[in-house]
């Protein structure tokens, strides 16, 4: 075998193992499995990181590594509203279900093509289940509320995920954006919100998620749980650029 | 690849159209976590993790290799804590074919998932080292230089643990039996 020859086409491979590694090889996943990581993804980068606010006392390379951050996030952010306004036009609900919608939403929803009536409305039940009734071809519509104010929020405050996992992916973002926003006026407010995520986590939200729990602990005056955290976190993710940030809040009387 | 090159060349990222990056990798890293140990229900959530991470770390890839290895080796450490949290390794109850199917193209998807469900399995069976690299050249095909660079060890080790890594799946595979392949 030369070194860059493939063990299934190696002679003496125990029977079946060499069609097994095809298999692994001809397991990609569907076109609309493609489509919603790339959702999902563009919807976490249009909330993630960079959205703190900057609290200052930090030197100039870590401003550079925010402005950065925030150029990155404002990229993602814009391809993101484009592609769930894109979905929105394609599968705008017949009503918009009460669990969800901001006030301030600017989405182009008189822009939409589709009827109304082609989309069958699914049961308020499953909506508040997080489940909601299948559309036609696949699409399931869920619109999704965000309780506390976001004043300077993008234009993706009503957006139809395509899958439940979609679905459940921006409700933590939500959430997740409502808490960074309290935690100037409300950290009270903010902790709380951070403990609603905690019911539905995702690993890429865990990080900003325990930033924004542990300012509010310092904020409230919970300086030994807000270490505690601190501790866990920087073991957690070690690389974490919030790292520094954290600490000078911490090391603040 | 195309938009590899250009994202290696332009050295910069804020023009990047990220959503091109994630529809030209995301397949094959759908495909990869899957063997690397991530179970299929959790796959679209790591997969996130993935490229968030590979947003964030954007500024550090340098063009030295190609955003595909790039994206292979975070998918590598990303499935590698996965793998370690506690979630994981609580025991549960295996998938269960079901029971009956008809037409000859249910029987040949049985086949296919249970061909997989033994790969897996006996991919797990393995050091994780050698499973890592067994997944990125046998099963993602990549050249060798590429592994080595995804999982930042030097080409010779790499190739140490490829051939201790294919000994290795052989006899876990003929542990499992799955056709009295002895």
């Amino acid at each position: 075998m030369s070194d860059e020859g493939r063990l299934k086409d190696a002679p003496d491979l125990p029977r079946g193992l060499a069609e097994a590694l095809d298999a692994g090889r001809d397991d990609l996943p569907s076109e609309a499995e493609v489509q919603a990581l790339e959702a999902s993804v563009l919807a976490a980068l249009s909330g993630g990181g960079g959205g703190g606010g900057p609290s200052g006392g930090e030197g100039a390379a870590q401003a550079a590594k925010a402005a950065n951050a925030v150029q990155l996030s404002l990229a993602g952010g814009v391809l993101a509203t484009v592609a769930l306004v894109a979905v929105w036009t394609a599968t705008r609900p017949a009503e918009v279900p009460e669990r969800v919608v901001h006030e301030d939403a600017r989405v182009a929803s008189e822009d939409a093509g589709v009827d109304a009536a082609e989309i069958d409305g699914g049961s308020d039940a499953g909506r508040d289940a997080g489940i909601d009734a299948p559309i036609d071809g696949g699409v399931r519509v869920r619109a999704l509320r965000i309780d506390a104010g976001l004043p300077e929020g993008p234009a993706v405050e009503i957006v139809e995920p395509r899958t439940v996992e979609e679905a459940r992916v921006i409700d933590e973002l939500a959430l997740l954006r409502a808490a960074r926003s309290a935690l100037s006026r409300d950290p009270a407010e903010a902790l709380a919100l951070t403990e609603r995520m905690g019911a539905v986590p995702s690993p890429a939200w865990a990080e900003e998620r325990e930033r924004v729990a542990i300012e509010a602990l310092h904020a409230l005056g919970r300086s030994a749980e807000a270490r505690g955290r601190f501790e866990r976190f920087v073991e957690r993710f070690p690389a974490s650029a919030y790292r520094e940030r954290l600490q000078a809040i911490l090391d603040r009387p | 690849m195309m938009l590899a090159m250009s994202v290696a060349l332009s050295g910069t990222h804020s023009g990047v159209d990220f959503g091109a990056i994630v529809r030209e990798h995301g397949p094959v890293i759908l495909r990869a976590l899957a063997r690397l140990g991530v179970r299929e229900a959790d796959v679209p959530d790591v997969a996130q993790e993935v490229f968030v991470t590979l947003h964030r770390r954007l500024p550090e890839f340098e063009g030295r290799s190609s955003l595909r290895t790039f994206v292979y080796g975070i998918a590598v450490r990303v499935a590698s804590d996965y793998r370690k949290s506690a979630y994981v390794r609580r025991e549960r109850a295996t998938d269960t074919l079901p029971e009956r199917a008809g037409s000859a193209p249910e029987l040949k998807e049985l086949e296919r998932k249970e061909r997989l469900r033994l790969l897996d399995r006996a991919l797990a069976s393995l050091d994780p080292v050698h499973r890592e690299v067994l997944v990125l050249f046998e099963i993602e095909e990549l050249p060798m230089s590429e592994v080595a660079s995804a999982l930042g060890c030097p080409v010779k080790t790499a190739y140490g643990r490829l051939y201790a890594g294919r000994e290795a799946l052989k006899k876990a595979w003929l542990a499992l039996d799955p056709e009295g392949a002895t």
